[in-house]
């Protein structure tokens, strides 16, 4: 069936670049339970967490049309408070930072520079994310070519 | 009561205000987009088409031109001096939601300069309004593609261009509460009203078929009947570069708008 929106697909256990740099870091956590926002159409990294049994993996997404038994519909800047001890954000450009609400927590933090119209925070570089979430620690840190002109930007760190 | 042609201050505005009038009626107007005879128009299509005893009044920063009849509001003393410090193009028109933490009396309505009211609307404005009424923008919400892109932050069909309310005090207060994130967020108050609010079924809507958007419905251009209300907003098709023909109010010479619109008095 054709997905009626964008981030529904589910490409199975193909890993993607990004997808492969986010599950390894999670490895390196010590973190017990984690935040996945905006998971779009990574739900692939969701299903390789929820594998480690350690783990304990919730999915945040605002969108209604992506509800499903495991994804909590809701804002997580507006609407709800993250408990986890690791959030990861694959959507930093559209929102603001979370590292700025939350304190104390790990983060892998993605964000793009394609300056769609719907992205209220463009990330230009790895400092972007850095510097706006107050990461008082940084681990880790990387950069995916996108289309074009445009890439992913991703950092692992806590504040 | 006439207006001295000079602006009001928000205190001075309140303390005039008549108590048997129980329905108070705004617009904007400032910078030069629209022109006095806008302001006037809007007027007398209210007049005509509305039998409930009203005041209008136009935020402006500018009253030259505007009519005695219709009352004067500084535009730039209105909300917090807080809100100023965000550019316009974060949360572009957030003054409007200053009018919710006015202590007027009865029912509140703005409507927007870019509005043709051509047909009666007592009953519109003579509701209970539980929730501030907003536009939904029924004409575009039946394609396939409607909410392909809500994930992504750019759908929107939420239109603040008339809006009636009783008390919605809270949609102040949430956002002054949450302003830095808000105005971070949301480049026009309609996305942020979409994304915040109609998510989360706050605001109530006017039913399908009581407004119309003259440059987006399918067919575009014509009149429908039944619509009382008309919009022709194009500032989004000018910013996003939309290949659209679309005409502003005083574009529509020879068209159905234009006749309604200046047989309305401009003085």
């Amino acid at each position: 069936m054709k997905p009626k929106v964008c981030g529904l697909m589910n490409i199975g256990r193909i890993m993607r670049p990004i997808d492969k740099w986010i599950v390894q870091h999670v490895q390196m956590s010590d973190a017990e339970t984690v935040a996945l926002v905006g998971p779009s159409d990574h739900r692939n990294v969701y299903k390789e967490l929820v594998d480690m049994e350690w783990l304990s993996v919730n999915m945040y997404d605002y969108d209604p049309q992506r509800a499903c038994n495991d994804i909590v519909t809701a804002d997580v800047v507006f609407d709800i408070e993250l408990k986890e001890d690791l959030i990861i954000n694959f959507a930093c450009e559209k929102m603001w930072p979370l590292g700025n609400i939350y304190k104390g927590r790990e983060f892998i933090l993605v964000g793009d520079n394609e300056h769609h119209n719907g992205d209220c925070n463009p990330i230009n570089n790895n400092k972007d994310l850095i510097k706006q979430n107050e990461l008082t620690e940084v681990w880790s840190f990387n950069q995916i070519k996108r289309w074009g002109n445009t890439k992913h930007f991703m950092v692992y760190g806590c504040n | 009561m006439l207006s001295d042609g000079t602006l009001q201050n928000t205190e001075d505005f309140l303390a005039r205000l008549d108590p048997e009038i129980k329905l108070n009626l705004f617009t904007f107007k400032w910078g030069d987009k629209y022109g006095h005879d806008y302001v006037n128009r809007l007027y007398h299509s209210l007049k005509q088409h509305c039998s409930v005893p009203f005041t209008f009044t136009c935020i402006t920063d500018n009253p030259e031109g505007i009519q005695r009849e219709i009352g004067l509001l500084d535009y730039n003393q209105i909300g917090p001096d807080s809100w100023r410090v965000y550019p316009q193009n974060q949360i572009f028109t957030r003054e409007k939601l200053c009018l919710f933490d006015l202590d007027i009396p009865g029912t509140k309505g703005w409507i927007d300069l870019d509005v043709l009211i051509h047909g009666d609307i007592t009953e519109m404005v003579s509701r209970d309004f539980e929730k501030p009424t907003f536009i939904l923008n029924h004409w575009n919400m039946g394609n396939k593609n409607s909410f392909k892109w809500f994930g992504k932050g750019s759908d929107c069909h939420v239109n603040s261009s008339f809006v009636f309310w009783q008390d919605a005090q809270w949609l102040f207060d949430y956002t002054d509460v949450n302003q830095q994130k808000l105005f971070f967020t949301y480049k026009s108050l309609d996305k942020y009203l979409y994304y915040q609010h109609w998510r989360t079924d706050r605001l109530a809507f006017w039913e399908e078929g009581l407004v119309d958007n003259f440059n987006f419905s399918d067919p575009p251009h014509i009149e429908r009947e039944d619509v009382k209300i008309t919009l022709f907003n194009t500032s989004h098709i000018i910013i996003q570069g939309m290949d659209i023909e679309a005409y502003e109010l005083d574009e529509t010479k020879g068209m159905w708008p234009y006749e309604y619109w200046t047989n309305y008095e401009t003085n």
